[in-house]
């Protein structure tokens, strides 16, 4: 039996289930139907089982000593899999489902980026990385994010029963996106004005991005550009910032040519969103176009910049349909005092493994280097997302924080997650082997 | 004194903790975002232009982690726990340990709104029963219900999963009474153990800044060292090194000496490393008194010192595997099965071959004998010469027959050229490989505080369970003629407790009215 391909099949399996359960979520949202109900929970759970068999399958045909998750495919792969399996856990635990939608909008996207990666095989391990402590660290590491996470997904929910302003709400997306975008656009963008993805060229049967090291060190890398882009990005990533600003700045009421204006600002903003967005889909839909009739340039390209566009184009959607089905989605939510508490008991989840994880990565760290900390960035990041949930637990015990408050403490939470697993390997490189790889 | 106790309510206050953690989070932010001294591959000087530099040097942002403002953060966050404690715990022990019940405050029996109760982590129900027992037959029951779930044969757990001390009757009157049961009362120190544990780690961090040092050393093997580069330490923690050894910077002397007695690299598929391991040997006065083997991941201590495999090096020179052949002078081999192997000789016939001697990792100007007469040495080891592979000049020795000693190359790639190059010569030459030289590259550190490091690791989880996961709860069972049945409930973590609290009720209430009607 071929363990390997058998692993790579139920993980394509699962993806697409995982892609028909976010659809079935986000109708639940605003659906009543039973089939929706039903199918959104066992789409998932199916897409559930079927990535635990890949995950194992793989573990098989790697040996015991090589757990499935040693390089960042593998470790999105998994990643996704802690995710998915913390929201599934709640959601059977408290018969909340919605937070479905996020769950598996974020583990759709970290298995799709996964499936772009061009190293997919089984590599050995080099000397560092043979250890159980490691093995051990990033499995706390990925229960602990999974439970982060979860908890960031019940909260957006809290703000929207709690009655937080939508706007602001939105307002705080086309930041986000603003801010995603930026990233993904890179820093050619804003030097040069144009946005450049890896040339792909096909080698012996396989597709490889013109990304390598040189023999010397040197990099070797080749561009596609694409010219019109910079014309419908550049104000895409103004409009969203300029309704990021006109959304939040409508509720600075001690301003009174704010007050004067509230209206004007709230539907000025609401109509440069939606512009953006539409605009931002309307720029993904033309780069397909340019994809499908060019060999060189694919989402393979960039997949973390392709992703990072989708999922703000997905995000903004959510948003912009948001404001449509405000009213339906608030009343299927269940009461402001469960929702926080779920997020919290969540946070307390993940800090005992957040804490086991800096712990067990210290002893790996110790025996491969011979130092336990050593201000590595994602030691350090790993160290700042401890301190951020340390910040969440003492303003909720000794403060008396609670609410949205800590609602937005966990959304915070959220991005701080992302940076640490996938930011400091993509913008800051370090120690660790993701790093490059 | 009203100055001490400003400052000693800062210290206790939980604004100075938050503040705390925010500043710290800012700057491990700023500090992971600006290489760090160290802690990049290239060095600083390479990354930021002089100028830039200078002012982050002049800031201090090319070693946050050790400037004196995270390192001040770090201490008043110390000082803040200790603090904490001090205020707290005395009244926390006295109340989890020294009071043997508690009473309920009265207006929890009806007076306070779900919300005051909830807002005081109290929680009260009254139970309904349909028929009025006597005080006596409500003592019996509760008695009956909670000695046979809590009795002996669950281990004092009843079928709730509250865990309950006593039950104990306080308050008995005529009129009615209280029940108190009470549990968990260690949890209530969970959160002081976890700030304790943090202290310990910090305590264990300080002893390794004090007395530790990192360093590095560079052995080629075969040969020995008393020497450590030293990358970063602190002045006492060398000290005594430094006594060991020259008075120069940067080296430290060894009280022993480590040899590198063999390096072995294996790789999966002739680049990827799989495993690279030494042999050390340590050596005191000349003494061999230690045999060791290290990998990474495998680290290995003698005298205090850790030593850590990290890297390796090609030193500049190999060493060779030969297999020397002796032609048979007037007899055959017996049979054709005793004929050594002999390589393959296009064009050219073998003479007849007695034996065959293989001598492994000969090292440059070695001299090796091979008969009572003859020696030879390697003079020059190529790992590749004019594009015919790995070879090596050879200055092979024949005492008294002749004067000069011949030198001549054999090639590994051409296994036949000695042959049929020296014709008619009684010993020939076949290069099997060569293999480099090896320098293992060291890391040497030591660090006395890193067992409290991992004591205060192996609390700190502990505790954390105990301060999370755990909780303290009190429940109070009032019967009155009057009033019947209340129930009242507190516990420190409210959201864990409800849920338990909640199925107590769900039993107690039937239970009672099912007896009540018997």
């Amino acid at each position: 039996m071929n363990f390997f391909w058998w692993s790579n099949q139920s993980f394509n399996a699962a993806s697409v289930l995982y892609a028909l359960a976010f659809l079935f979520y986000s109708t639940t949202l605003v659906s009543d139907k039973k089939v929706y109900d039903l199918g959104s929970s066992w789409l998932a759970r199916v897409g559930f089982l079927l990535h635990t068999a890949a995950l194992i399958l793989r573990w098989i045909e790697a040996g015991i000593h090589q757990p499935p998750w040693t390089n960042l495919y593998e470790s999105l792969v998994f990643f996704s899999w802690g995710v998915m399996g913390a929201h599934l856990w709640l959601e059977w635990k408290h018969r909340f489902k919605l937070s479905g939608v996020f769950a598996s909008a974020v583990v759709f996207a970290a298995m799709g980026i996964a499936s772009l990666h061009p190293a997919k095989e089984i590599e050995p391990l080099v000397p560092a990385l043979q250890s159980w402590w490691l093995h051990f660290h990033v499995f706390m590491a990925c229960i602990a994010y999974a439970f982060f996470m979860a908890s960031s997904f019940v909260s957006v929910f809290y703000l929207l029963k709690d009655g937080t302003s939508l706007n602001a709400m939105t307002g705080v997306a086309a930041l986000v996106c603003t801010f995603f975008l930026a990233i993904a656009a890179g820093k050619s963008f804003f030097l040069t004005g144009e946005m450049q993805f890896f040339k792909l060229v096909t080698i012996e049967g396989r597709e490889m991005i013109m990304n390598f090291k040189g023999a010397g060190g040197e990099k070797i890398q080749e561009f596609v550009k694409v010219p019109w882009l910079k014309f419908v990005l550049g104000p895409v990533l103004a409009l969203y910032l300029a309704a990021g600003a006109l959304l939040i700045g409508y509720e600075r009421r001690k301003f009174s040519w704010v007050e004067r204006h509230r209206g004007n600002l709230a539907t000025w903003g609401r109509r440069l969103f939606v512009v953006a967005t539409v605009a931002q889909l309307g720029m993904l839909i033309a780069l397909f176009v340019v994809k499908a009739q060019s060999a060189e340039l694919g989402l393979k390209s960039n997949p973390y910049r392709m992703a990072a566009m989708i999922m703000t184009l997905g995000l903004a959607v959510f948003f912009a349909a948001l404001f449509r089905v405000k009213e339906k989605v608030i009343r299927k939510l269940p009461d402001l005092g469960s929702l926080d508490r779920w997020g919290y008991e969540s946070i307390l989840i993940g800090v005992p493994f957040m804490t086991i994880n800096l712990i067990s990565g210290a002893i790996w760290a110790y025996y491969a280097w011979g130092r336990y900390w050593g201000w590595d960035p994602k030691e350090t990041w790993a160290l700042i997302t401890w301190f951020v949930y340390l910040i969440y637990l003492h303003m909720r015990i000794l403060a008396g924080w609670k609410g949205r408050k800590t609602a937005l403490i966990s959304i915070l939470g959220f991005f701080v997650v992302v940076f640490t697993y996938l930011g400091v390997n993509l913008v800051i490189s370090g120690l660790h082997s993701y790093a490059t790889s | 004194m009203a100055f001490i106790d400003k400052i000693w309510r800062v210290l206790i206050s939980v604004k100075l903790t938050i503040s705390l953690l925010v500043g710290l989070t800012f700057f491990s932010v700023v500090g992971s975002l600006i290489a760090q001294q160290g802690t990049t591959p290239a060095p600083i000087e390479t990354l930021y232009s002089p100028e830039t530099l200078k002012w982050l040097v002049r800031l201090g942002l090319v070693d946050i982690f050790h400037s004196g403002y995270f390192v001040a953060g770090v201490l008043t966050l110390a000082l803040n726990l200790i603090a904490c404690s001090i205020e707290r715990l005395p009244g926390v022990w006295r109340q989890a340990f020294h009071t043997p019940s508690k009473p309920a405050p009265e207006a929890v029996f009806g007076e306070w709104s779900e919300e005051q109760k909830r807002s005081q982590k109290f929680l009260s129900q009254k139970l309904e029963v349909s028929s009025k027992p006597t005080v006596a037959e409500a003592r019996a029951l509760l008695k009956l219900f909670f000695g046979k779930n809590n009795g002996a044969s669950s281990g004092g757990r009843n079928e709730t999963n509250v865990r309950l001390s006593g039950p104990s009757f306080v308050k008995e009157s005529s009129e009615g009474f209280e029940m108190y049961l009470e549990r968990g009362r260690y949890s209530r120190l969970g959160v002081y153990i976890t700030h304790l544990s943090l202290l310990v780690i910090m305590g264990g961090a300080v002893i390794g800044a004090l007395f530790g040092f990192e360093g590095a050393m560079q052995i080629e093997e075969g040969t020995r060292s008393a020497w450590i580069q030293h990358n970063k330490g602190s002045r006492l923690g060398m000290r005594q090194y430094r006594e060991n050894g020259l008075p120069l910077k940067g080296l430290l002397g060894l009280p022993f000496e480590v040899e590198c007695e063999q390096f072995t690299l294996e790789t999966y598929d002739g680049s990827r490393p799989k495993l690279f391991k030494s042999v050390l040997n340590f050596y005191e006065n000349d003494v061999k008194v230690a045999t060791r083997e290290i990998a990474v991941n495998h680290p290995t201590v003698y005298k205090g010192l850790t030593f850590y495999q990290a890297s390796f090096s090609e030193a500049s020179l190999g060493k060779a595997t030969l297999r020397v052949f002796r032609v048979a002078k007037g007899r055959q081999p017996s049979s054709a099965a005793d004929a050594p192997k002999v390589p393959s000789l296009v064009g050219e016939k073998l003479p007849p071959i007695d034996s065959v001697e293989r001598v492994e990792n000969i090292r440059l100007n070695d001299l090796y004998r091979v008969d009572g007469n003859a020696a030879f040495k390697l003079i020059q080891i190529e790992k590749d010469i004019m594009n015919l592979g790995p070879a090596v000049r050879v200055q092979y020795f024949r005492t008294r027959t002749e004067k000069k000693p011949q030198e001549f190359w054999i090639f590994k790639n051409l296994p036949g050229f000695d042959f049929a190059h020296r014709k008619g010569n009684d010993l020939h030459f076949v290069l099997e490989d060569t293999t480099p030289i090896y320098a293992t590259g060291l890391s040497v550190a030591r660090d006395p505080g890193v067992w409290v490091v991992w004591i205060g690791c192996g609390i700190l989880v502990l505790a954390l369970f105990l301060a999370l996961y755990t909780f303290h709860s009190r429940i109070w069972i009032r019967f009155s003629e009057k009033d019947g049945f209340w129930v009242a409930g507190w516990s420190n973590k409210l959201f864990l407790f409800e849920p338990k609290y909640q199925k107590l009720l769900s039993q107690l209430g039937p239970f009672l009215e099912k007896e009540l009607k018997v």
